[in-house]
């Protein structure tokens, strides 16, 4: 089974995130890169299905010349290869030409299941399995946090709010996955020392047939027009409890509309 | 040339790091005697040295110097040094050593009592002017008192042991290495704590960290540390990995340093003319840089090198230790704040493998070519 997981740099979520001032994009160098975490279960979950079933794990990432430590961390953790889609002019893409751009990476490399994680913790549009889906015209089984392969044939365990839906497909599919679904490993340190002799392939916009008119941040369909920082938190309201305090209380969450 | 850590040296360590922060958070430093042990063994850090052979990975101690850094910044409990890096060079055939199942420890020379002898399954002994290897079943064991809570000191006594002839030289310059490299963990740990406090704690209406006479203290630690890491990583260098004869066993490379008395016979530098004792390189020839898989015995200078590192990286941890405790304030004494493990660790490892005292002297020596005596 030629299973490809989408995975992303993020900035490190420990760390302040900014935008840049002068196109309003997020600004990738101010804060450390490191692997979108809900991609680690993605990778996880892809080299499971791979030791039950046989078969190859690709890396698919897109992003700038600094996601290669994303990739490296996914080789270590026991992928096979890595495919990095890497032009500056997709730069300031938005979710539907990321897609877009993914779909056609995908194309090229060739898959039977793709994972990834169901978001990502820069963005959080959580859409990208539905799109890629859909431009790939194949099944679609988003937040997973069971899977299972039988030939052709693709289970999963979507939650949803009242428990979760057993929802079956057949392969090629797209699946996103939910933290609940595995316990993602450590990188071994055998592992670490061979992910850099595994192939790495680098491509441009022109080696996926990507078409630059729709890719970029001339070409995103939604558009940041200006930000500012949250505003600091109010101070909240204290009363003092002078025999009267209960009546305090009840008289602003009264002003509140809470009773 | 470039000194710094190559790639794949920085993600061991990282990695070493996110499996102790998930496995050794100072909570369980209160409740087990060897937290994440098994995390680590499962990821292979106890055959980092190890040659393939033995189910390790064949590198060098200049590999793992990161990834031992940051055993000391989570204040690992056990023989994380001895049983890593000493059994490397001295039993590196030994089953059980890369899974992490044998546990050693050492007890070197001028050193009273030895650390956490109550876990190992092998103690090595530096007893009247020999090395012994004693296994657990024929071993005596006094707990002794000592100031680190997690790094308990036993009196050894033993009947039955074999001797471990000359090939322990590398090993305890292995150790001392590793041993300063956790302790620039420890001290780098301390100071991001302390840092972090003089930050949150205000005192007439402003953090204590604005106040020059607390944040240069806190400079003066990070001078010390950055000036103390070059040094340890110098030393591994000097040190490089363990030997391998045909079967996987170690080679004895003897290299003067730690063994000898302090003054009597000195460690001559690459300047000091051909080495007349069994040296494994020409002196002269350059330190290759960290080349993975690629073994070779001490430097000449190998001796002069750990004990650099030692005198400073120990002294840097004890910097960082005094002043940790003195802008914590009362609170750094108590029990409660987790603090006081980096504090014990910082004395402990301090004087472990020879205080910085001692290393100073040997330097002196090394430098003075054992020429006049300490007051010229």
């Amino acid at each position: 089974m030629n299973i490809v997981v989408c995975v992303k740099q993020v900035p490190d979520t420990a760390t302040e995130r900014k935008l840049r001032s002068d196109d309003n994009t997020l600004d990738r160098d101010a804060a450390d890169g490191v692997v979108n975490e809900l991609d680690e279960y993605a990778v996880e979950e892809a080299l499971k299905l791979k030791e039950a079933h046989g078969g190859e794990v690709t890396v698919l990432t897109m992003g700038p010349g600094k996601a290669t430590e994303t990739i490296r961390k996914a080789l270590a953790m026991g992928a096979d290869k890595a495919v990095h889609l890497s032009d500056d002019a997709l730069h300031g893409s938005d979710a539907l030409s990321t897609s877009y751009a993914m779909a056609q990476a995908l194309n090229k490399v060739g898959f039977d299941l793709v994972v990834l994680g169901s978001e990502s913790t820069d963005a959080r549009t959580g859409v990208l399995a539905a799109m890629l889906a859909e431009r790939l015209g194949v099944a679609q089984l988003t937040l997973a946090n069971k899977v299972d392969v039988d030939g052709t044939s693709i289970t999963i365990q979507r939650i949803t709010d009242y428990g979760y839906d057993r929802v079956e497909a057949t392969l090629p599919a797209v699946v996103s996955v939910v933290e609940k679904i595995n316990e993602p490993r450590y990188p071994s340190f055998k592992g670490i020392m061979a992910a850099k002799k595994k192939p790495v392939e680098t491509l441009a916009i022109g080696d996926a047939s990507i078409d630059p008119s729709q890719v970029g941040l001339a070409a995103a369909w939604s558009e940041v027009v200006d930000f500012a920082a949250a505003p600091p938190r109010a101070a909240g309201t204290i009363v003092k409890d002078e025999g009267d305090g209960g009546a305090k209380a009840a008289e602003f969450l009264a002003s509140k509309k809470f009773i | 040339m470039n000194f710094g850590f190559t790639g794949d040296q920085l993600a061991l360590g990282a990695t070493v790091r996110d499996v102790l922060r998930a496995h050794c958070p100072p909570a369980a430093l209160r409740t087990e005697r060897r937290p994440a042990w098994k995390q680590l063994a499962g990821l292979g850090f106890f055959g980092l040295l190890l040659p393939a052979g033995s189910g390790g990975l064949g590198l060098s101690l200049a590999d793992a110097l990161p990834a031992l850094e940051e055993t000391g910044r989570a204040c690992l409990p056990g023989p994380v040094v001895e049983t890593a890096v000493a059994a490397a060079y001295l039993q590196a055939g030994l089953p059980g050593l890369a899974s992490g199942a044998v546990c050693v420890s050492v007890l070197p020379p001028g050193q009273a009592y030895a650390p956490d002898a109550d876990l190992a399954d092998l103690l090595v002994v530096a007893r009247a002017g020999g090395w012994h290897l004693v296994r657990k079943e024929s071993v005596r064991l006094a707990a002794r008192p000592g100031v680190d809570p997690c790094r308990p000191l036993f009196e050894v006594g033993f009947d039955v042991s074999e001797d471990l002839g000359g090939a322990v030289e590398p090993a305890l310059l292995g150790a001392t290495v590793a041993t300063a490299a956790q302790l620039i963990g420890v001290a780098r740990e301390l100071l991001a704590v302390t840092v972090a406090y003089a930050r949150a704690r205000t005192q007439f209406g402003v953090a204590v960290g604005s106040f020059q006479a607390v944040k240069h203290q806190l400079a003066d630690v990070a001078v010390a540390v950055e000036f103390a890491a070059p040094l340890v990583h110098r030393a591994a260098l000097s040190v490089g990995g363990p030997l391998w004869g045909p079967e996987d066993g170690p080679v004895s490379r003897p290299v003067r340093g730690l063994e000898d008395g302090p003054v009597s016979r000195p460690v001559r530098g690459p300047a000091g003319g051909p080495e007349d004792g069994p040296v494994s390189r020409p002196v002269g020839e350059p330190a290759a840089g960290p080349v993975s898989g690629q073994a070779r015995g001490p430097l000449p200078s190998a001796g002069r090198d750990v004990s650099a590192a030692k005198a400073a990286a120990g002294e840097a941890a004890v910097r960082a230790a005094r002043v940790a405790l003195q802008v914590h304030g009362a609170i750094g004494y108590t029990e409660e704040l987790d603090l006081r493990f980096w504090l014990a660790r910082a004395w402990s490892l301090s004087t472990a493998y020879g205080t910085a005292a001692a290393h100073r002297e040997r330097l002196r020596a090394a430098i003075l070519n054992g020429g006049p005596g300490r007051y010229p």
